[in-house]
């Protein structure tokens, strides 16, 4: 679904990603684990088209997305879900999960799409009116999460979605993602949270300096020594 | 006039052209927000409006009175130039300050300073340097109600004004493009990751702007019979004073903050001498900088992170 090969992208004059491959298949969880500053989140901002694609090839369901603007790749069926989660705090939460399907606004499907995904978030149903600033570090998350799924994609960009929340929250969201995942929702997850990242995914990428340093299935990694050594403490 | 009368007098007098700041000054406003940029060629766009409006009179006049009388000309010779500064402020957007979107802030502030020049001057040449007189479009009737004496024009420009501003504030509140306007001024890089195109939706807030200000620029010229090429400096300057005033970036800041500083300009006016309302204008904006930098309303660059 996605093929990601040899990418290079940076800021000004600092090259960050040296050389990236890497592979999501339809429907499967993929996790991109690595040290702060290895370039994940420059990674999945290349894939959303924030930062130029410098050289290499991103094909999405076999079109090639590289020169893409960022509304065109949420156009394409891939959405992020941002690291600090970036929900809008001055609008409501309603008008955030209405800015997600911004680019199908004229779509029919939106208010029952919108009751499926409060049903998913149970804890947003009556915080609609409410300033997305105000809600708790928690429901941000959800929030955000909820705001990327009504665009309907079908791959979905997590960066560090449990960065900052309590142990049970953490649970909550790893739980979320399965269940997204479980409606054919690709799902590319980027973290600092090694083992949770890796039980859950069924591929995992190891990124050190900008290059991809090691990759496996995710239950081949976590018994790996030098991931064990490096990412999982031990 | 006793001293109760001349306030009262006053604050009518200023209301009216608080109206007309507070049309000029949400331009400066919504694009602040949106893309921090101090529009300075805004006062330009606004004067362009009142030299609209003579060119619509003269189209339009016949007809529309023959149709519907002179509130159909208002209503014609509002939208000709709104339309007209509308399609002005696209262009000035699209190719000053497009261009310019990741360069310095200041490249785009000179730039501002440029296109404002650039107005003036074409609109001298077109138009010439001396002041053209402007009709009031209605025929001027007095009303007085106890201590105060106000004109059909002043309630017709209060009326028109805070028509354009509930159109904006819903417009603002409730459609699509109003929401990404403020998703854009929230955080631009998660809207553009939510599919919206930030270039598209600044076009939009430079169009809204500058349709505002076409529309203050015809009520200026209907209230003070007179304009000229370098009117919209001074009327851009205080407008800016307004949205300083407010709280840049703040919407219902600018409404109120020009509504505000024309009542005390007024005020000024009526106490001092009328020589000096504008020195009372820049008295206020350097108190507000001074003393409340953010705006009376508090500015929307602060976010909860």
């Amino acid at each position: 679904m996605l093929e990601v090969t040899d990418l290079h992208s940076g800021y000004g004059k600092i090259e960050i990603l040296k050389g990236v491959t890497l592979k999501v298949p339809a429907g499967s969880i993929a996790t991109l684990i690595g040290s702060n500053g290895a370039g994940k989140s420059t990674f999945l901002m290349t894939l959303s088209g924030i930062v130029r694609v410098r050289k290499g090839n991103i094909l999405f369901e076999g079109k090639a997305m590289e020169k893409l603007p960022p509304d065109g790749i949420v156009k394409l069926g891939i959405t992020q879900v941002p690291e600090g989660r970036r929900i809008f705090p001055h609008l409501t939460v309603d008008e955030n999960l209405d800015l997600g399907a911004y680019t199908r606004s004229l779509s029919k499907d939106l208010k029952k799409d919108k009751e499926e995904l409060l049903d998913l978030f149970p804890a947003l149903k009556n915080r609609l009116t409410n300033l997305a600033g105000n809600l708790s570090g928690g429901e941000q998350q959800m929030l955000a999460m909820g705001r990327a799924l009504m665009a309907r994609p079908r791959l979905l960009l997590l960066d560090e979605p449990s960065l900052g929340l309590a142990p049970k929250l953490v649970e909550l969201v790893f739980a979320l993602i399965k269940r997204i995942n479980e409606r054919g929702i690709a799902i590319l997850l980027v973290e600092q949270n090694a083992w949770k990242a890796l039980e859950l995914a069924d591929y995992g990428y190891v990124i050190e300096s900008g290059r991809i340093q090691l990759e496996g299935p995710g239950r081949d990694l976590l018994s790996n020594p030098q991931i064990k050594e490096a990412y999982l403490g031990e | 006039m006793s001293a109760t009368e001349v306030f009262f007098q006053q604050v009518a007098n200023g209301l009216t052209i608080g109206m007309i700041y507070a049309l000029i000054a949400l331009g400066y406003t919504i694009v602040y927000g949106i893309v921090q940029l101090i529009n300075f060629a805004h006062g330009e766009v606004f004067m362009v409006g009142a030299y609209l409006s003579l060119l619509a009179y003269a189209f339009f006049q016949g007809l529309a009175l023959g149709v519907g009388g002179p509130l159909l000309l208002v209503v014609f010779v509002i939208l000709f130039a709104m339309l007209g500064t509308a399609i002005l402020g696209f262009f000035i957007e699209r190719f000053a300050y497009r261009p310019l979107r990741h360069a310095p802030r200041l490249a785009p502030l000179l730039t501002a300073i440029g296109v404002s020049f650039v107005l003036q001057n074409a609109v001298m040449i077109i138009a010439g340097p001396s002041d053209k007189s402007c009709p009031s479009l209605v025929p001027v009737t007095k009303y007085s109600f106890g201590m105060v004496t106000v004109t059909n024009l002043q309630i017709l420009i209060t009326l028109v004004s805070v028509m354009l501003m509930a159109g904006l504030h819903l417009f603002i509140k409730n459609t699509r493009t109003g929401k990404a306007m403020r998703a854009l001024a929230d955080d631009r890089e998660a809207a553009s990751l939510v599919g919206i195109n930030a270039n598209t939706v600044i076009s939009k807030a430079f169009v809204i702007g500058s349709a505002l200000a076409g529309a203050g620029g015809v009520m200026f010229g209907m209230y003070y019979n007179t304009i000229n090429f370098h009117d919209g400096y001074m009327a851009g300057l205080k407008a800016f004073t307004a949205a300083v005033f407010g709280g840049i970036g703040n919407i219902p800041g600018a409404m109120f903050g020009g509504v505000l500083l024309g009542v005390l300009e007024g005020l000024g006016a009526g106490y001092l001498a009328s020589e000096w309302k504008n020195v009372f204008a820049f008295f206020i904006l350097i108190l507000v900088l001074l003393f409340r930098p953010s705006g009376l309303f508090g500015s929307r660059v602060v976010k909860k992170v």
